[in-house]
């Protein structure tokens, strides 16, 4: 994903050639909106996942999640699958689990939002490997950074860009064309959560 | 049907001159719309079929390949030495094995765990397993009308019209979209129930989304 080309295929839907006769928007509000659609896109659709490998020193209990995680796919513990747990979960089995002595963990424990960081239960009593599957968040796109997605993405960014544009109120609103383009793009958007949302 | 007969049949539907010295709407802005028509057909219906080979890293269990295969959309069949891997979750993956990544051997199975990221299980143990031939649905380059079936042709041209009249145009020229919209999107249903069976029949992994009969029905009274 090219973004400062995605924005020129923008200019003429809002009857603009460049960013110098943009009229009712100024260019970073472009970007504004194409980075809310390509986070909420990664994030209903799984458009991008990463699969990365930590050390982990012995005696760690919490690991931070790798940056920008939108959501844990799978995690392994020197190739050994570990089990998601929640903190309800352990509660109810053992009330001291969070005192319990070192082994080789066998499942993960998340915090409450599940993106920042897990406790490895039992803590490893030697050092290892943490494997990661996660989902990911996009880092902030600006005219420089670009992405390594597939196209199918740009459409649905180029599309929910013209139609939070479009919904701008003021004399440069055109509920219609808004309304338009944001139905197609609800369309990609449900295509790709077939064809990329299979993995979780 | 060429590009530029595809573009001048969109200028007349949007009661634009033929000739391009006399149109009000710029001939790239024409042709952004018709690259887009096609682009949303070629997703929504995967009829456009390539192939090529990924090669991973021995022991390693994963590959990022959107620089390997940039025009990507879904896998539609995957295979290792002549042999085909099966398509699985990651949760499917690790029921049979849960020490799956540990233990570098042939590939037997995938995972497209998101449209960037692709695991074999189990990992490959060799350079020479390591190769993956893949069959995919690919999005046809901007320009490319010619990977879109001919047939088609004419229903790419009333939906890059209707994007014209509703994304660019607005106002009083929106109403006069429906018709070429609805035109485009049964072209969309009838490509897609055709790749749907011949899918079926070369037992691919990936079933277009397409757009169902009530699918259908919903997205026009949304737009209209």
């Amino acid at each position: 994903m090219n973004p400062a080309t995605l924005i020129s295929y923008v200019y003429p839907n809002l009857h603009a050639t460049s960013q110098a006769n943009l009229g009712g928007w100024t260019e970073a509000d472009l970007y504004s909106y194409l980075n809310r659609s390509v986070r909420q896109a990664c994030a209903d659709a799984g458009f991008l996942a990463e699969c990365s490998v930590t050390a982990v020193a012995a005696g760690t209990q919490v690991v931070a999640l790798p940056a920008n995680t939108s959501a844990i796919i799978q995690i392994q513990w020197n190739d050994k699958t570990l089990n998601p747990r929640t903190t309800a979960y352990m509660d109810a089995r053992s009330s001291d689990w969070q005192s319990a002595p070192g082994d080789v963990p066998d499942a993960y424990v998340v915090d409450q939002q599940g993106t920042d960081f897990i406790r490895l239960h039992p803590y490893p009593a030697e050092a290892g490997n943490l494997r990661w599957w996660v989902r990911k968040r996009p880092s902030n796109l600006t005219s420089l950074s670009g992405l390594a997605i597939p196209s199918p993405a740009d459409l649905i960014a180029e599309l929910e860009t013209i139609a939070e544009a479009r919904r701008k109120g003021g004399i440069f609103e055109m509920p219609e064309a808004a309304k338009a383009a944001q139905a197609m793009a609800d369309v990609l958007k449900a295509a790709a959560r077939l064809y990329y949302g299979g993995a979780v | 049907m060429i590009f530029a007969e595809v573009l001048s049949l969109v200028a007349k539907k949007v009661d634009e001159d033929t000739t391009a010295t006399h149109r009000y709407i710029a001939d790239s802005t024409f042709t952004r719309a018709i690259n887009r028509a096609q682009a949303i057909f070629a997703f929504l219906t995967l009829c456009y079929e390539k192939s090529s080979v990924l090669t991973f890293t021995p022991n390693e269990p994963s590959l990022e390949f959107i620089a390997d295969i940039p025009d990507f959309i879904a896998p539609l069949k995957l295979s290792q030495g002549g042999r085909m891997l099966n398509q699985q979750s990651l949760q499917q993956i690790a029921a049979r094995n849960n020490q799956w990544t540990g233990f570098p051997d042939m590939p037997k199975y995938y995972c497209l765990v998101a449209s960037n990221l692709l695991a074999i299980a189990p990992p490959p143990s060799s350079v020479t397993v390591a190769q993956v031939a893949i069959v995919y649905a690919a999005m046809p380059l901007d320009g490319a009308l010619d990977l879109i079936p001919s047939e088609d042709h004419d229903a790419i041209a009333q939906g890059s019209a209707a994007i014209i009249r509703q994304l660019i145009l607005g106002g009083q020229f929106g109403p006069g979209a429906e018709e070429d919209l609805d035109g485009y999107w049964m072209a969309i249903k009838r490509r897609t129930d055709y790749v749907m069976n011949r899918n079926k029949t070369a037992r691919y992994d990936t079933m277009p989304a397409g757009v169902t009969k009530e699918g259908l029905k919903a997205l026009l009274e949304k737009i209209k």
